[in-house]
């Protein structure tokens, strides 16, 4: 997963450090997408429902994916965000319809729930290791890979593309985290 | 001491590059390359510190981090830094330092004479002399005495760093085997190898060897290390902690070596290490032999002499003895000797010394006294001649006549204690081994091995004779802790008194405790505990040992939480908005919230005063965003909410509201709040605004472990959505005059009633919901629209005169009303018959989580304490929060007060409680006392303002 969303494309630059960009991306919209999880008896029946349109779009566990013209990112077991272009909601809730055999599923549109900072520069990964425990080497947290994690004790999802990193919080530590990001960025 | 003159021609320090410095306010000169501690010593500064209780002169006597003397202060003000080992502080222009536990010098220290006190302050002598009359009053003088160094004064203005790292190899030292080690490790590509090492510069030991081998060998491993890309080195680090799960903490001294720095650049860096394997690599530490006045400047351990004098090239003294009971003396003495420096003599105390060594001591001209005890040492300030005298064959007593030998150092070898400090924190156990007389590593419980000295690899045979004390003289005066002044008589008083424990003797003498940890006594003090309860030593067995290895600065420890960083912080929407608002803003959970608006000049009761009087008679304006909102979806989202709720849910209709208690597993209420029916199949929770992420695990919790056949989704939607609150009489008139698809006329929007709709052209939720008792709007629309909807709602109440109103004045409006405030009105036993729901209880026909504890007779007690109201009889009298209400014989609690205001509706105090057994006593008097101020009060219905609830009709 090395394409880079479209979402990026549109910034407003917050931090500047030697090492370390941060901008702000607009122009999108975030969908988090719920799905109730299978049970285990019937795990058969959930293999049949494969061709449901979201499961079969859906990114595992800790990992993200381009689809339905979104990029989508694991969230938690049965959840996904999805970042789709400013305006292309409803095409891609029309794409989303859920399908008759699935149990329960809900897209919520939750844009204004988070904050989404675009992270970029040689140090970034050195700069997140500085607030959260995961493993940010290159082979252990690779382009399209993702995680949900505490950073600087908040829960974060952390997304890693090509070349930035994304990461998303909840609206109200949006503050918190650009002052925290700029006194950590210090070297 | 003898000053050097000229260092000798290998050192490891640049003499081209000079550097001044000021020790006790005098001015000196070192070189790039020296430590304090060698710097002082080339000048011929022989008393570096004071001892901590008798404050005897004390030099140095290692080179290491093991140095117990040389704590010294490092500048001053705000960048000062107590208890710094000169051993490890790098020379660096301008650095000045001061000695410590003295005054007005540690050259002439006026507390000096407590020195001939020894007999009188034994161990512990201010356990049993300190307690008449009273330890109080004592206490003023042993704190003015105890502790080493000054705290900083000023707040630090330097910027310490935490940073995470994860390592599939992680080698503690980088000594000859921490070398090999990493080497080793980085041999495999895949490997990530981290090599931590405490010094300014890699190589341990090797960096005081005199031979050019060790010296090649070490330039050509570091280029090789150099050239490995998966070998990352931290050089000036010390690992000090080891914890479960193969986790270090390492402290960096990122720019200690520059001297203080003002600007933006990190001083220190606190490293939390996640290791794959660990190899600890850590060395081992000298120990001094014990005997007479073993602690007078100029005494010193081997190892240190050796480092002095090949690492620094220094020349430590004219006249050179060296007293060891193992090898080791011999073969730095011989080293000593080949760089040109006068060793005159050797005093060991074995008789049966291999006969080659002898012999190239004899060669080298060292007159050798062996099968000898040194009995006393003389100098006034340091060293000047060492008394000896024979040992006999058993080593057990002294025989012969004394001679004296004249010199001026005296290095000791008392043979070699592995570093098993980290391995012990990682939960390793320790073997004993009494060829060498020390402790080594035995089994690991994590990923982790020792190698090299660390693991008592000695390279060559020790041929070791312990000898934990001199025998046939006074231990008095026979120092086994330099740092704290333990002697081998405190031990032994230890022994006597029956603290036979090594971990009680450790607290009762205080041996191997504080900043030292017991690096070079802990051995000794073993020994001598040993010898005197009459046990082996793994008999008495060894202290553990705990983080830290060594101490770090408080700054490292916290990085950058501090200040706005100290914790994160939340923000309204409309954050802004009340900020030019003029808004005190105040932490609710984590949330920064307007307290209440001051306006020019206001103070905070007028400020409360004025918001609550305005709500009341007009209406108000209340940020309400962080209230906490859960969706609760699924077929079988009522049937959930029943489970988990008190009240009833299932005849809740969509479009409903209902006030509702949620109870833990005890029955104790956890959290409150409103749950709204949106449809048969979704529901919409309010809860609190701190509680809610609690809330929202205990229903997943619930979900996923008790009940996972129920189908049901959550979501929590807190900042999705930005909520407004109007209050007032006129809050339907200012909703009224914007533009809102939603019918809100009394009628067909009644109170505990939820819409969905449009304002504004913006979809939203409106829910009639009151915690003030007046008429109550709960408008939410999404967060981005939060900061419009606040100034639409602003301009729309001007003609009736809207105030914004924070979280204080909806307090003192709430407890006006006698509206209950979880976390505030209740404690961690409160349940909800405490609170007047034992109807509702009774009244719900299925089970919910906490009834079966509702049931159990700890909740019949009719003198538990019961939400009530409590009125001041004198209406002008106040009433504080805290304030505790006595039983009838004023003796004891029987309650306190929850919430108390003064109230501007009603002009006199307002109060509520939790009081023992409240609601059977309702209108009886009780004494209220408030820090020692008794005032009489009424308990009352917890309702002082339309108890009809009338105001909620109109």
């Amino acid at each position: 997963m090395t394409e880079r969303p479209f979402v990026l494309q549109s910034s407003k630059r917050l931090l500047h450090r030697s090492g370390l960009f941060v901008t702000e991306p607009s122009q999108f919209t975030l969908l988090c997408v719920q799905v109730l999880q299978p049970k285990a008896e019937a795990a058969e029946s959930f293999a049949d429902r494969i061709a449901d349109p979201i499961e079969a779009v859906a990114p595992g566990p800790n990992a993200t994916a381009f689809s339905h013209g979104g990029l989508w990112l694991w969230s938690a077991p049965g959840e996904w965000l999805v970042m789709i272009p400013e305006g292309t909601k409803d095409a891609v809730l029309n794409a989303l319809q859920p399908s008759e055999h699935r149990q329960l599923c809900v897209v919520h549109d939750v844009t204004d729930g988070y904050a989404i900072l675009n992270l970029y520069g040689e140090k970034v990964r050195q700069i997140l290791a500085r607030g959260s425990s995961v493993d940010f080497h290159p082979s252990r947290f690779a382009d399209g890979d993702c995680c949900v994690t505490r950073l600087a004790g908040i829960r974060v999802l952390l997304v890693q593309l090509a070349g930035e990193s994304l990461l998303i919080a909840d609206v109200s530590y949006s503050d918190y985290l650009q002052k925290w990001l700029e006194a950590v960025s210090i070297d | 001491m003898k000053k050097t003159l000229k260092r000798l021609p290998k050192a490891r320090v640049d003499t081209s590059h000079p550097i001044s410095f000021t020790f006790e306010e005098r001015a000196y000169r070192g070189f790039v390359g020296d430590t304090l501690a060698s710097a002082l010593l080339a000048n011929g500064v022989a008393i570096v510190g004071r001892s901590f209780k008798l404050h005897r002169p004390r030099g140095l006597l290692a080179a290491g981090r093991e140095e117990p003397n040389a704590l010294v202060q490092l500048e001053s003000s705000a960048l000062t830094e107590p208890n710094a080992r000169a051993t490890l502080v790098p020379l660096y222009e301008g650095l000045h330092a001061s000695g410590q536990n003295a005054w007005p010098s540690v050259r002439h220290d006026v507390f000096s004479p407590l020195a001939w006190c020894k007999r009188f302050l034994p161990a512990s002598f201010y356990y049993k002399t300190l307690m008449w009359p009273s330890w109080r009053n004592w206490e003023w003088l042993i704190r003015r005495l105890a502790g080493l160094g000054r705290a900083p004064t000023e707040a630090d203005p330097q910027y310490y760093i935490k940073q995470n790292v994860h390592a599939d190899v992680v080698v503690v030292g980088a000594g000859r085997s921490g070398l090999k080690a990493a080497l080793d490790a980085a041999t495999h590509p895949e490997n990530r190898v981290l090599l931590i090492d405490e010094q300014e510069e890699l190589g341990g030991s090797l960096l005081g060897s005199p031979t050019d081998a060790d010296r090649r060998w070490l330039s050509q491993s570091l280029e090789e290390l150099a050239a490995l890309p998966n070998v990352t080195v931290l050089s000036r680090t010390t690992v000090n902690g080891y914890y479960d799960g193969n986790v270090l903490a390492a402290l960096e001294r990122v720019t200690n070596h520059l001297g203080p720095t003002t600007g933006y650049s990190v001083r220190e860096r606190l490293w939390r290490i996640y290791a794959g394997r660990v190899v600890l690599a850590t060395g081992a530490i000298e120990r001094p032999i014990v005997f007479p006045h073993n602690d007078r400047p100029g005494v010193m351990l081997a190892s240190a002499a050796r480092e002095y004098t090949h690492r620094y090239g220094l020349t430590l003294g004219e006249s050179i003895v060296f007293y060891c009971n193992n090898d080791t003396g011999y073969h730095v003495a011989l080293d000593m000797t080949r760089a040109g420096i006068p060793v005159s003599a050797i005093v060991d105390i074995r008789g049966d010394v291999d006969a080659s060594l002898s012999a190239a001591a004899e060669d080298a001209g060292i007159r050798l006294y062996q099968r000898c005890a040194i009995t006393q040492t003389h100098g006034r300030r340091s060293l000047r001649r060492v008394k000896i005298k024979q040992l006999s064959p058993e080593g057990d007593r002294l025989i012969g006549e004394s001679s004296i030998l004249d010199c001026d150092l005296l290095a000791m070898s008392g043979g070699w204690t592995p570093t098993v400090h980290l391995h012990s924190q990682a939960g390793g156990t320790l073997t004993y081994r009494e060829n060498d007389a020390c402790f080594v590593p035995d089994t690991a419980r994590q990923s982790v091995r020792s190698v090299g000295r660390a693991a008592g690899d000695l390279t060559v045979p020790l041929n070791l004779r312990p000898q934990w004390l001199t025998p046939d003289v006074s231990p008095e005066h026979q120092w086994v802790d330099f740092q704290y002044d333990v002697t081998a008589s405190d031990i032994q008083l230890a022994a006597r008194e029956n603290f036979v424990s090594v971990e009680h003797m450790k607290r009762y003498t205080t041996n191997g405790m504080s900043i030292d940890q017991g690096k070079t006594s802990n051995m000794n003090g073993l020994g001598v505990l040993a010898t005197s309860s009459c046990r082996s030593i793994p008999e008495v067995g060894t202290t553990r040992f705990r983080p830290p290895y060594h101490p770090g600065s408080l700054g490292a420890y916290a990085g950058l939480e501090l200040g706005t960083l100290f914790e994160p912080y939340r923000h309204l929407p409309a954050h802004e908005e009340h900020k030019s608002a003029g808004a005190r803003f105040e932490d609710y959970g984590r949330w920064k919230r307007p307290a209440y608006y001051p306006q020019s000049g206001e103070q905070e009761e007028s400020a409360i005063a004025r918001e609550a009087l305005a709500v009341r008679r007009s209406v108000g304006l209340l940020d309400y965003s962080s209230l906490g909102k859960i969706e609760v979806r699924g077929p079988h989202a009522r049937e959930f909410l029943n489970r988990v709720y008190l009240n009833n849910v299932q005849t809740l209709k969509p479009g409903a509201a209902r006030y509702a208690l949620m109870l833990n597993e005890s029955g104790i209420v956890k959290d409150d709040g409103i749950v709204i029916c949106l449809a048969e199949d979704l529901f919409l929770l309010h809860t609190t605004s701190a509680g809610s992420s609690s809330v929202y695990q205990h229903l997943e919790e619930c979900l996923q472990c008790e009940w996972p056949d129920l189908e049901v989704l959550l979501s929590h939607r807190t900042t999705q959505w930005s909520t407004m609150m109007l209050s007032g009489p006129n809050a339907r008139s200012v909703l009224q005059s914007l533009d809102c698809d939603i019918d809100i006329s009394r009628d067909k929007f009644s109170h505990m009633q939820y819409r969905e709709g449009h304002i504004l052209g913006q979809r939203c939720r409106i829910l009639r919901a009151s915690f003030t008792g007046e008429v109550s709007f709960e408008i939410s629309v999404g967060a981005s629209r939060g900061v419009s909807l606040w100034r639409e709602l602003k301009s729309a109440g001007k003609p009736y005169g809207i105030v914004p109103f924070g979280i204080e004045s909806l307090m003192l409006l709430r407890t006006e009303k006698g509206y209950l405030h979880i976390g505030q009105d209740t404690d961690g036993t409160t349940m909800p018959q405490d609170l007047g729901w034992a109807g509702a209880i009774t009244r719900k026909p299925t089970d919910f989580i906490g009834r079966r504890s509702l049931e159990l007779d700890v909740g019949k007690d009719g003198g538990r304490l019961q939400f009530t109201g409590i009125e001041l009889l004198d209406r002008q009298g106040r009433i504080s929060s805290g304030a505790h209400v006595l039983t009838e014989d004023g003796r004891r609690s029987a309650g306190y007060v929850t919430s108390a205001y003064h109230s501007p509706n009603l002009d006199k105090p307002v109060a509520l409680g939790i009081v023992a057994g409240a609601r059977a006593r309702r209108g009886e008097t009780v004494t209220v006392i408030y820090r020692g101020q008794r005032q009489v009060a009424r308990l009352v219905a917890p309702c002082f303002l339309d108890p009809e609830g009338k105001k909620l009709d109109d």
